[in-house]
């Protein structure tokens, strides 16, 4: 199809047309993120989440929260070690990913993003090291130990938890501090509904991890599992905000393969988890910790979902030069 | 004003030499200007002299050795490029715009407009504030420039752009491109390859305080002659200058809505948006870090089935 | 001296002498006696370029007069006299015999004296002021097989075609289809028809056209715009159809060759061959692959 020009006269009875474009050829430019940058966005999220629960529950919890801490810390770990291996190599020169450590930029999120990171991951390794520690597997004489116990778990833990919070939000800033217009027109949504998934994912990694390390506790799961569902109905409630705020600006989200991932949110964060974990609860146990599993895996899909469609349907959003011009025309 | 010699006596003859010795400042002979660090340079770009002649994209793509891209007959009036790229660092547009004329066969029905577009060199650039490596900086002649051996490919800029100019050179070295206003030909003396190149003087390359006293000044003359409908892009308190943007160096005389040249009216630059979410971000975090703390220290019944006791 | 590269100053009227060099002596407007009325002074002030300054005794200006330095606009010739001292101070254009541009011209020309409207050779309209002479009666046509004319209004050719240039290709195209940065400017040959012949034959722009003559066959890239316009003689459409002429089958930027569709007639003065306009037809879809 060849393009045309859409060029039009003013207005005539004061209602406002669709402005024209040049072409159509797009406006703006797409960086090119897909999905390593997805599964970034979605894994460090995940270790955030985790790391928040593991160390909310050092804490504040009671004895039995001890397997979340220690499940949350290896998730976290995990999480966090396969995190920045997506997003160096997305890079286009992946070599010189030191380069952002340069300079520390207050105006730019990805700057303040990448400092985040490092710092997220430095409080991740001492929440692990503590842990390797309270298992034996570290010598409480030996450096780390020693290097760590200078600094009390209230500190680490707050700083790290402030870190947590960094890294599992500024992704949201980052996506609407540019100039596409579903990010861009969106943006006081952004930074809290990727938190939100955040949580909710990581809390969901804990509940699946737990069962598998065999140290399921019902009194444990009580509060993991409400929390994980007042986040999974914070992430679906956000989500539909942007759903409904979006189309004044862009029309992307409406494009059926966005649209139907975004219908099994609901679905996958809390319908399917609720229906799970019921069952579990009459099940016997090695079936109840296969429920457990399958609704932790339900929840992180979804979580996967609302951060790949947020990412993939903004590169549709920048293409579109009607969109743009539309939301940069200030009503003339 | 230098007074410029009568042809008489203009010298003739095999042995008179008019080779210029080599010089620093070629800049003063082809554009009338003496380029010194610590002033703003820039382009004031006139469309209603500008003929479509694509000089500027080719002697653009000659000086800096950008390769052909996006190759294809792509039917847009007589512009087969379409929009900047990571190796297209110029770009002209052409745009037909229906006149009315009434049915009378005989009076062309289309007005066509030519305008080179390049990257604006923002007083407030989108792309410079996102860069977390410091590639991007603002050179010594207040252009913006982005360090090669620095970048490191991230795309940040890329959608920071609210002119849709920088891009990442994915196929070639996958660092982020633009033009880089000639800062190799700058610094030593000699205009930009497009300005010099520009048959008409449609590109004009000089100081940006004087080079919008020529703008308003031939905006007037338009004006006085019923021109009525040319406005200048990209001065203070016009459209392009808007939103956080600042003013563009890089700034325009158009005819026609600044859509139809695929340029942005009131364009926004993306870090006033950063703060508010920012605050977001801690009014989240807030919530949810008292919500699992809650949760964590509520007392705790042991989940049965119906859970009423 | 064709490398001065002494520019004149921006802004200042002028024609930039030191830049370059125009053979033989450096000028730049032939003629240039004719921008001085009769009496040596510029015809205006806006106008002004070539002058007889009375006090210098010669014309002076912005460029080097083509005419001789110390003639003034007064000179009358002497009644007997051989070159360039029988032309006077007011006839500028010195390599005629009399001074003077000629429109009647009684001798050099085939198809002299006086100029008049013929139609090209190929044409769908009949000549309006001659109808007895419809071209040019002087015109060299070549009777071939492989080199048939059409009728003025053939019914088979009914659209006009005019053949020009790009700003990005240099005549037939062979030395710049090769050279990328050009290439890639205008990468394909095309032919520009207005909408309303484009909804005549049912073509879609950007799409494949074929244009067809009594000598052969094209295709082309259909560029549909408004800047083409359909003629209109009494009451009839003409539709005209433009086809740059820069393509050719190598290079990387390809099309078909124009001259497929051109006939050789020849200029009777400068043999040059019509091809800038002939009749042709238009459809859409590509040429027909012939075995």
């Amino acid at each position: 199809m060849m393009r045309t020009q859409e060029v039009q006269a003013p207005s005539r009875n004061g209602q406002r047309e669709a402005p024209p474009t040049y072409y159509r050829y797009p406006a703006l430019k797409n960086p090119p993120w897909r999905w390593k940058i997805v599964l970034y966005f979605f894994t460090g999220g995940l270790a955030s989440g985790a790391y928040l629960a593991a160390t909310l529950a050092d804490l504040f919890g009671k004895p039995e929260d001890r397997p979340v801490s220690r499940v949350g810390r290896l998730v976290a770990l995990a999480s966090l070690a396969v995190s920045p291996v997506f997003l160096i190599s997305d890079l286009g020169r992946p070599e010189r990913f030191a380069n952002m450590m340069r300079i520390f930029k207050t105006r730019s999120p990805m700057s303040l993003g990448a400092w985040g990171l490092a710092a997220f991951g430095l409080f991740t390794g001492a929440g692990v090291v503590r842990q390797a520690v309270e298992d034996g597997w570290i010598g409480s004489k030996s450096l780390p130990a020693r290097l760590l116990s200078w600094v009390p778990l209230t500190v680490s833990g707050v700083a790290g938890t402030l870190a947590a919070f960094f890294v599992g939000s500024y992704t949201g800033v980052l996506i609407g501090f540019t100039n596409v217009p579903l990010w861009a027109k969106t943006s006081l949504l952004q930074a809290p509904l990727f938190l939100t998934s955040a949580l909710a994912s990581g809390l969901a990694a804990i509940s699946t991890g737990l069962p598998a390390r065999g140290e399921d506790s019902p009194r444990v799961h009580t509060w993991l599992d409400r929390t994980e569902r007042m986040a999974a109905m914070g992430e679906v409630a956000l989500m539909n905000a942007t759903i409904v705020h979006a189309p004044r600006h862009s029309d992307v989200l409406k494009l059926p393969k966005y649209m139907v991932p975004l219908r099994l949110v609901p679905l996958l964060s809390i319908g399917l988890p609720f229906i799970l974990r019921r069952r579990a609860k009459r099940a016997d146990a090695k079936r109840a910790r296969m429920f457990r599993f399958g609704a932790g895996l339900s929840v992180l899909s979804s979580a996967f979902i609302v951060k790949a469609v947020m990412v993939l349907a903004g590169q549709e959003s920048g293409k579109r030069p009607e969109e743009y011009m539309k939301s940069t025309s200030g009503g003339i | 004003m230098m007074s410029r010699p009568l042809a008489s006596e203009h010298p003739t003859g095999p042995f008179y030499r008019t080779l210029p010795p080599p010089t620093m400042h070629e800049a003063a002979l082809t554009a009338g200007v003496r380029i010194e660090p610590g002033t703003t340079y820039g382009f004031f770009t006139d469309t209603t002299v500008c003929i479509g002649c694509k000089s500027c994209e080719a002697a653009c793509k000659q000086w800096n050795q950008n390769p052909m891209d996006d190759f294809g007959f792509k039917g847009t009036s007589y512009d087969n490029t379409g929009e900047l790229s990571a190796t297209t660092w110029r770009h002209v547009a052409f745009v037909e715009t229906r006149i009315d004329t009434n049915g009378d066969h005989r009076r062309d029905r289309t007005r066509w407009t030519f305008m080179s577009d390049v990257c604006k060199h923002c007083e407030n650039a989108g792309c410079m504030e996102a860069c977390p490596t410091g590639a991007i900086i603002r050179t010594e002649f207040g252009t913006v420039l982005i360090q090669q051996d620095v970048c490191n490919g991230c795309a940040y800029c890329v959608p920071s752009c609210p002119f849709g100019v920088i891009t990442l050179a994915e196929e070639q070295d996958r660092k982020a491109h633009k033009c880089t206003l000639c800062y190799d030909r700058m610094k030593v003396g000699m205009e930009p390859a497009c300005a010099k190149a520009c048959p008409t003087d449609s590109i004009q390359f000089g100081p940006v305080t004087e080079l919008r006293e020529r703008a308003r000044e031939r905006l007037r003359f338009l004006h006085s002659r019923g021109r009525r409908e040319a406005y200048l892009y990209g001065v203070p308190d016009a459209p392009g200058a808007a939103g956080g943007v600042g003013s563009l160096n890089c700034f325009f005389l158009l005819t026609e809505r600044p859509e139809v040249y695929n340029l942005p009216p009131l364009p926004e630059l993306p870090s006033r948006r950063a703060g508010a979410g920012f605050l977001t971000a801690t009014a989240a975090a807030l919530f949810w870090g008292a919500v699992t703390t809650a949760m964590i220290l509520a007392p705790r019944r042991e989940q049965r089935e119906g859970g009423r006791q | 001296m064709a490398q001065n590269r002494v520019p004149d100053t921006n802004w200042v009227p002028g024609s930039h002498l030191g830049w370059g060099y125009a053979w033989p002596s450096n000028r730049r407007i032939m003629y240039n006696r004719a921008s001085a009325d009769p009496e040596g002074n510029p015809w205006s002030e806006r106008k002004r370029y070539i002058w007889w300054d009375a006090e210098k005794g010669r014309w002076v200006g912005y460029d080097n007069p083509d005419f001789t330095l110390n003639k003034p606009p007064d000179y009358k010739p002497p009644d007997k006299g051989s070159g360039d001292e029988c032309l006077d101070g007011k006839s500028p254009f010195i390599m005629m015999a009399d001074g003077k541009g000629w429109l009647y011209a009684p001798a050099g020309l085939k198809d002299g004296p006086l100029p008049t409207h013929y139609e090209p050779v190929e044409s769908p309209l009949i000549n309006r002021i001659y109808p007895a002479q419809q071209t040019n009666p002087a015109a060299k046509l070549f009777h071939r097989p492989d080199n048939l004319y059409h009728a003025p209004g053939d019914p088979a050719y009914p659209y006009v075609i005019t053949t020009y240039r790009l700003t990005e290709h240099h005549t037939g195209g062979v030395m710049t289809r090769w050279l990328p940065w050009l290439a890639e400017l205008q990468p394909h040959g095309f032919v520009e028809i207005s909408p309303e012949l484009a909804a005549e034959k049912g073509i879609q722009h950007g799409e494949w056209v074929t244009l067809t003559t009594a000598r052969g066959e094209v295709e082309a890239r259909a560029v549909v715009t408004d800047r083409m316009l359909p003629l209109s003689f009494d009451g009839r459409v003409i539709h005209q159809i433009g086809m740059p002429w820069h393509f050719g089958y190598k290079g990387i930027a390809r099309g078909d060759v124009a001259n497929t569709l051109t006939s050789i007639v020849e200029d009777p003065n400068s043999r040059i061959h019509e091809g800038k306009v002939f009749t042709c037809n238009i459809r859409a879809g590509r040429k027909e692959v012939r075995a």
